[in-house]
C-alpha cells in the first residue's frame, strides 16, 4: 500500500514567548489575553518588552506612562521605562490602529 | 219529627259531615233534629232554630252531594244533565244562600274537592301507579308521558265539568247580583273571588295528580324526552344516552309539535311546576354538552378558524328559541330558569367549550399550527372570568405529566417548548400565560446537561441541508424547530437591545398597556426564550465550548452560520461577555489569511525538500512514485498498471492558528505525524515566528483533518476528513526502508505489510486507545484486517478477503460510534483524570501538614494553591477523595472531614 497525503489541515496554538502563567503587571490579565480595553489578542494587543526585562501589554504600559505620576518609570522596578524592541512604540501603535477595523469579523 | 224530613232522610241518608263518605249512602243521621221541633220550609230562615237550619242544611246537602257525586267510571260522560228545582235550591242554599258553610261546618266546595280526590284514588291512581311502578325505559318514555298526560287531562275534565257547570254559575250569579249595587271595583273583586275558587279547586286536583307520580322518576323521564327532542331537532349524532339516532331524516316539525303538545298538556294538568322546570334545566344542560361534543364543534383543523362564532349563532338561533318554546309550554316563570339571557347562555356554552379545549391543550400545542382553530377558540374562552387560572393550572399538570419526565428527550422537550411559545403567543400576546406555564419547563431544561449543546448545534445547522434532515428526529441531537428560527430575519434589533436586560432576574411580562407592536417583537422571539434559560455567564461558557468544537470541525470556511449565530447572540445578550467567542471566530477567519501569507513567503511548504526530511519511525516520506511491483501472475487488465490519479504534487499544510487562551481546553494527545508533515510543520512554525515576533506555535496533532489517497495492488481509493491519527496509523503500514523487499515477497498474493498494536504504539508514540480507534476505522474501510488479535495486515487485494466483509461492517460500526464520541474539547472528567496525580499528592501533603480538614476547606486551598488552579467543585473533590480512600491514602472521618490514613 502506498499512502499519498493530499491535504493536511493542522491546528496550532500560539502563545507569547513568555514564561507560562505570567501576567501583565498592570492589568493582571495573562499576556495571552488582552489588555482590559481590547477585544482581540495578538496583533491588536501586542506586548512590549522593556529594557528592564519587564513586559506588559503595550496598551497597558502606554496608558501607564501617559500618567503624570508614573514619571515614565516601569511600574515594577521603578527604572525609567524604555522599549527593548527596535520598533518605535508610536509606530506599533499606529499600525494596530489601522489594522483593527478590517480584521474584525463582526 | 217532621214527616217530610223523615222521608227525605230515609231515602237520602244524611252524610256524616266527616267528608269521608263520598255520596249520601250512609245511614240517616237524625241527631240534629230533636223530636217535636218544628220543621220550616227549605228557604225560611228561622231565628228560633239552629237545629232547624241544621236539618235543612242536611237535606240540601244530601240533595246537592247526590247530584254532584262522581260516577265510578270517569269515562261515562255526562250522566248528569239538568238541575231539578230541588237541586237548584240545594246548591243555591249551600253555596251562596243561608246554608253557606259557617264556622265549623264543611262547605260544599271542600266536599267536592274531596270527592274528586277520593274518586281519583279509587279509580285512576292504580293505573298510573302501575305505569310508573318501574324505571321508565328510554324507548317508552314518550309513550308513558303521553299516556299519563292524556289520562290526567281526561279525569281533570271529568272533575271540572260538574264544578264548572253546577258550582261556578252560582258563585258567578251571586257576584253579578252584588255588582248591581256596587262599584266596578268590587265587581272585579268578586269575580276574582270566583276565579280564586276555581283556581283553588284546580290546584287541589293538581296536587293530587302530582302526588301520585314518583317525582324523581317523572323528572328524569321528562328530562330525557326533552333531551331526546333536542337531539332530534338539532340532529346530534353522538348522544350522551347512547341512543343511536335514526338514519332516515326525521321531520323536525313533527318532533317539535309532539314536544310542545306534551309539554303544554303536562302544564294543563299541573305537571309543569318546579319538578318539570328542573327536568327541563337538566335536559338543556345535557343538550349544551352534547352540542359542544358534537361534530359541529370539532376543532377546525383545515381552515384553522375558531368555531366560537358558530357556537354563538347556535345558542342564539337554535338553543335559545328551544328554551323559550319549552319555557312557554311549561309556563315557567322566566326567573325560574337560569340563565335567561342569551349572553349568559352563550358564555355558559363558551365556558364548556373552553374547558373541553383546555383538556386537550397539550395535543393542540404539539400539533401547532394545524391546531390554530382550537387555540383561537381558547382565546375567546380566556375572556371569561377565571378562565386564565383554569387554563394555566390545568395545562401545567399536562406538562408535568406528559413532558417533564426522563423518557422525553431534550430535543423533544425543546421542540414542544417552542410550540408552546408559538401557540401561547397567539393565545395571549401579552405573554403572561406563557410566563406562568413555561417556568417549570425552563427549570427542567436548565437541569439537563445537553440542552445548551442541542440549542447551539441546532442554531448552527441549516434546516434545508439534506444530509442533516435525518438528524432532526425528535430522539436526535438537533431540533428542526430551532434550526428554522435561524432562517428568520432578525427582527427589531434596536428594540430588542433596548427592551431586554440580561441582568434582570425578575423578568416580567410587559405591562398590559404596552402597545401591541411593542409586545410582539419580544414575545414571539423563540430564540430569546431559549437563550435566557440559563444565567448569562453559564450559557456563554457552554457556548464557548460548543462553538470551539464546532469551529474546529466546520467545513464551511466562510463560517457564515457561525458569524450569524454570534451576531444573533450579541443582539440578544449584549457583547460584553462574548470576547472568547469572538476571538475564536476571528482566529479561524484570520487563519486563512495567515496561511496565505505563510505560503506566499516562499514556495517551500510543498514537499520539494523531501530529500532532507528526517527519517521518522512513521516511515519515510513519499518518494518518487514507486514503480509498481511486477505482477506477472495477475492479468494486466485487472490491475491498473498506473495509479488512476496522477501523482499529486504533495500536500499543502494549512493551519488554524488558535489564540489558546480564549479557547476551551482542547484535546492534545501527542503522537508522531508522517515525517513529511512534521517537516512542513517545522517550516510553517519558523515562518510564523518570523512574521509574528515574540510568538511561538504549538502543534495540536489530535485536531485537524486530512485527505489521503491509498494505492493498493488492485485499487486506488481516496479518503477525506480523516483524523490525523487515522492518517498516521495508515501511514505506518507502508514499508520501512529495507522492509519492502521482505514484505513484498512473492509468497502471499494480496497481503501487504503486517503490524501489531505494540509496534504501532512504539513507532507513532501514540496512545493505545487512539491506535485501536484508528485500526478499527481502517478495518471498517476494508483497508486492514486483523490476522490475529492486535495484529493487522493491509488488504492489498480486495477479492481475496471478501469473507471478511462482516468483520469490516462490525468494525465500521464500532468506528462510527467512537467517532461520534470524539470531540475536540476535553470533558471535565478527562481533565480531572489527567491531573489526578498532581491533585492527589497535593491533598496528601496538605493533610499531612495541617491534619484533618473538611472538604470545603480542602477545596478552597486547592483553588488557591494548586498550580493552574482547580477548576472543579466539591462534588468532584469528594469523588477524588473517595478514590484516594480506595487506594488507602486518606480516610473519611465523617461530617465531610478527611484525614491521612495512619
Ligand atoms: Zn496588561
Ligand atoms: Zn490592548
Ligand atoms: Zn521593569
Amino acid at each position: 500500500m502506498k499512502v499519498t497525503i493530499k491535504e493536511w489541515n493542522a491546528v496550532a496554538a500560539w502563545r507569547w514567548d513568555m514564561p507560562d502563567d505570567d501576567v501583565c503587571g498592570i492589568c493582571r490579565n495573562p499576556y495571552d489575553s488582552t489588555c482590559s480595553k481590547c477585544k482581540f489578542p495578538g496583533d491588536e494587543c501586542p506586548l512590549l518588552l522593556g529594557e528592564c526585562n519587564h513586559s506588559f501589554h503595550m496598551h497597558c504600559i502606554f496608558s501607564w506612562l501617559r500618567q503624570e505620576s508614573s514619571q515614565e518609570k516601569c511600574p515594577m522596578c521603578r527604572q525609567p521605562f524604555k522599549s527593548k524592541s527596535q520598533e518605535a512604540p508610536a509606530e506599533a501603535d499606529a499600525q494596530t490602529q489601522t489594522q483593527q477595523p478590517e480584521t474584525s469579523p463582526l | 219529627m217532621d214527616h217530610a224530613t223523615l222521608v227525605f232522610a230515609s231515602v237520602f241518608p244524611v252524610p256524616s259531615l266527616s267528608h269521608t263518605t263520598p255520596t249520601p249512602v250512609a245511614t240517616p243521621d237524625l241527631g240534629h233534629t230533636a223530636p217535636g221541633s218544628s220543621f220550616g220550609g227549605p228557604f225560611i230562615g228561622n231565628a228560633g232554630g239552629a237545629q232547624h237550619r241544621a236539618v235543612k242544611r242536611t237535606q240540601a246537602w244530601s240533595t246537592a252531594t247526590r247530584f254532584l257525586s262522581l260516577p265510578n267510571n270517569p269515562g261515562s260522560g255526562t250522566r248528569r244533565s239538568q238541575r231539578s228545582a230541588d237541586v237548584e235550591g240545594a246548591l243555591y242554599y249551600l253555596l251562596v244562600g243561608e246554608g253557606k258553610s259557617e264556622e265549623g261546618e264543611k262547605g260544599l266546595l271542600e266536599w267536592y274537592t274531596n270527592e274528586a280526590r277520593l274518586h281519583f284514588a279509587s279509580f285512576v291512581k292504580p293505573a298510573l301507579k302501575e305505569l310508573w311502578e318501574k324505571e321508565v325505559e328510554l324507548r317508552t318514555a314518550w309513550d308513558v308521558l303521553d299516556e299519563t298526560q292524556r289520562t290526567l287531562e281526561q279525569v281533570q275534565n271529568f272533575y271540572l265539568q260538574p264544578f264548572n257547570d253546577h258550582i261556578l254559575p252560582f258563585l258567578h250569579q251571586d257576584a253579578t247580583n252584588k255588582t248591581i249595587r256596587a262599584s266596578q271595583l268590587s265587581q272585579t273583586a268578586d269575580i276574582e273571588l270566583m276565579d280564586a275558587a276555581s283556581w283553588k279547586f284546580e290546584r287541589h286536583i293538581h296536587a293530587v295528580f302530582a302526588h301520585c307520580l314518583p317525582p324523581k322518576r317523572f323528572s328524569k323521564t321528562l328530562s330525557y324526552i326533552l333531551y331526546d327532542a333536542g337531539c332530534r331537532l338539532f340532529r346530534f349524532y353522538v348522544r350522551q344516552d347512547g341512543v343511536q339516532p335514526s338514519t332516515t331524516p326525521e321531520s323536525t316539525r313533527e318532533v317539535r309539535d309532539r314536544m310542545t303538545a306534551l309539554l303544554s298538556g303536562l302544564e294543563r294538568v299541573g305537571l309543569g311546576g318546579n319538578n318539570a322546570q328542573r327536568a327541563f334545566a337538566h335536559a338543556m344542560n345535557q343538550l349544551l354538552e352534547t352540542f359542544i361534543a358534537s361534530h359541529y364543534l370539532k376543532v377546525d383543523w383545515f381552515s384553522k378558524r375558531s368555531i366560537v362564532p358558530d357556537l354563538r349563532v347556535w345558542v342564539k338561533d337554535g338553543f335559545c328559541p328551544l328554551v323559550e318554546l319549552a319555557m312557554e309550554c311549561l309556563r315557567c316563570d322566566a326567573s325560574d330558569v337560569q340563565p335567561t339571557e342569551l349572553k349568559q347562555w352563550q358564555e355558559m356554552a363558551l365556558a364548556r367549550l373552553g374547558r373541553g379545549r383546555v383538556a386537550n391543550l397539550f395535543d393542540f400545542v404539539i400539533h401547532w399550527d394545524r391546531s390554530l382553530g382550537a387555540i383561537l377558540d381558547l382565546k375567546d374562552y380566556l375572556k371569561l372570568d377565571g378562565a386564565k387560572q383554569y387554563l394555566t393550572s390545568n395545562f401545567s399538570q399536562q406538562i408535568s405529566r406528559r413532558l417533564l419526565h426522563p423518557g422525553a428527550t431534550t430535543t423533544y422537550i425543546l421542540n414542544v417548548y417552542i410550540s408552546i411559545i408559538r401557540a401561547f403567543h397567539k393565545l395571549d400576546p401579552k405573554g403572561v400565560l406563557l410566563e406562568r406555564v413555561a417556568r417549570p419547563i425552563r427549570r427542567y431544561l436548565k437541569e439537563r446537561e445537553d440542552t445548551a449543546r442541542i440549542i447551539i448545534s441546532s442554531l448552527l445547522t441549516d434546516p434545508d441541508d439534506e444530509v442533516g434532515n435525518t438528524k432532526f428526529a425528535s430522539s436526535g441531537e438537533l431540533s428542526y424547530e430551532i434550526a428554522m428560527e435561524m432562517k428568520k430575519p432578525f427582527a427589531n434589533r434596536e428594540e430588542a437591545d433596548e427592551e431586554f436586560n440580561w441582568n434582570d432576574l425578575n423578568w416580567q411580562p410587559l405591562p398590559n398597556d404596552a402597545s401591541p407592536d411593542y409586545k410582539k417583537s419580544k414575545v414571539e422571539d423563540v430564540i430569546h426564550f431559549l437563550l435566557t434559560i440559563w444565567d448569562k455567564e453559564d450559557f456563554i461558557n457552554e457556548l464557548k465550548n460548543i462553538l470551539g468544537d464546532h469551529l474546529l470541525r466546520c467545513q464551511d470556511l466562510e463560517y457564515e452560520k457561525e458569524i450569524r449565530l454570534l451576531e444573533l447572540i450579541k443582539v440578544r445578550l449584549g457583547d460584553e461577555k462574548l470576547q472568547a467567542c469572538e476571538v475564536m471566530l476571528r482566529d479561524v477567519l484570520e487563519s486563512k489569511r495567515i496561511n496565505g501569507t505563510i505560503h506566499a513567503t516562499g514556495d517551500v511548504l510543498t514537499p520539494e525538500d523531501q530529500g532532507q526530511q528526517p527519517e521518522t519511525p512513521a516511515g519515510p516520506g513519499p518518494r518518487q512514485p514507486r514503480p509498481h511491483r511486477p505482477t506477472s501472475s495477475v492479468p494486466s487488465h485487472l490491475t491498473p498498471s498506473t495509479p488512476i490519479l496522477k501523482p499529486p504534487e504533495g500536500p499543502t499544510l494549512n493551519a488554524q492558528i488558535l489564540s489558546s487562551f480564549f479557547w476551551p481546553i482542547l484535546r492534545d494527545e501527542e503522537f508522531r505525524v508522517p515525517a513529511q508533515i512534521e517537516a512542513l510543520q517545522k517550516e510553517y512554525e519558523s515562518r510564523f515566528e518570523r512574521i509574528k515576533g515574540m510568538r511561538k506555535l504549538r502543534w495540536m496533532n489530535a485536531l485537524g483533518d486530512s485527505t489521503i489517497i491509498l494505492e493498493f495492488e488492485d485499487r486506488t481509493e481516496e479518503f477525506e476528513h480523516l483524523t490525523p491519527w487515522q492518517v498516521s496509523v495508515a501511514y505506518a503500514f507502508q514499508p520501512q526502508p529495507g522492509e519492502e523487499r521482505a514484505a513484498g515477497g512473492k509468497g502471499k498474493k494480496g497481503e501487504g505489510i503486517t503490524r501489531n498494536v505494540e509496534q504501532l504504539e512504539e513507532m507513532l508514540q501514540m496512545d493505545e486507545g487512539l491506535v485501536h480507534q484508528a485500526l478499527a476505522y481502517w478495518v471498517g474501510k476494508s483497508v486492514l484486517r486483523a490476522v490475529s488479535p492486535d495484529t493487522y495486515t493491509v488488504i492489498e487485494r480486495l477479492d481475496s478477503s471478501t469473507k471478511d466483509s462482516d468483520a469490516a461492517a462490525a468494525a465500521q460500526e464500532l468506528a462510527e460510534v467512537q467517532a461520534a464520541q470524539t470531540t475536540t474539547v476535553k470533558s471535565q472528567a478527562d481533565l480531572l483524570n489527567e491531573k489526578k496525580d498532581v491533585y492527589t499528592s497535593f491533598i496528601v501533603g496538605m493533610l499531612t501538614n495541617q491534619g484533618n480538614l473538611p472538604v470545603m476547606r480542602i477545596l478552597m486551598m486547592m483553588r488557591m494553591l494548586v498550580q493552574g488552579g482547580f477548576p472543579f467543585g466539591a462534588e468532584e473533590l469528594r469523588g477524588l477523595l473517595g478514590d484516594m480512600e480506595g487506594d488507602g491514602k486518606v480516610v473519611s472521618l465523617g461530617a465531610d472531614v478527611w484525614g491521612i490514613r495512619k
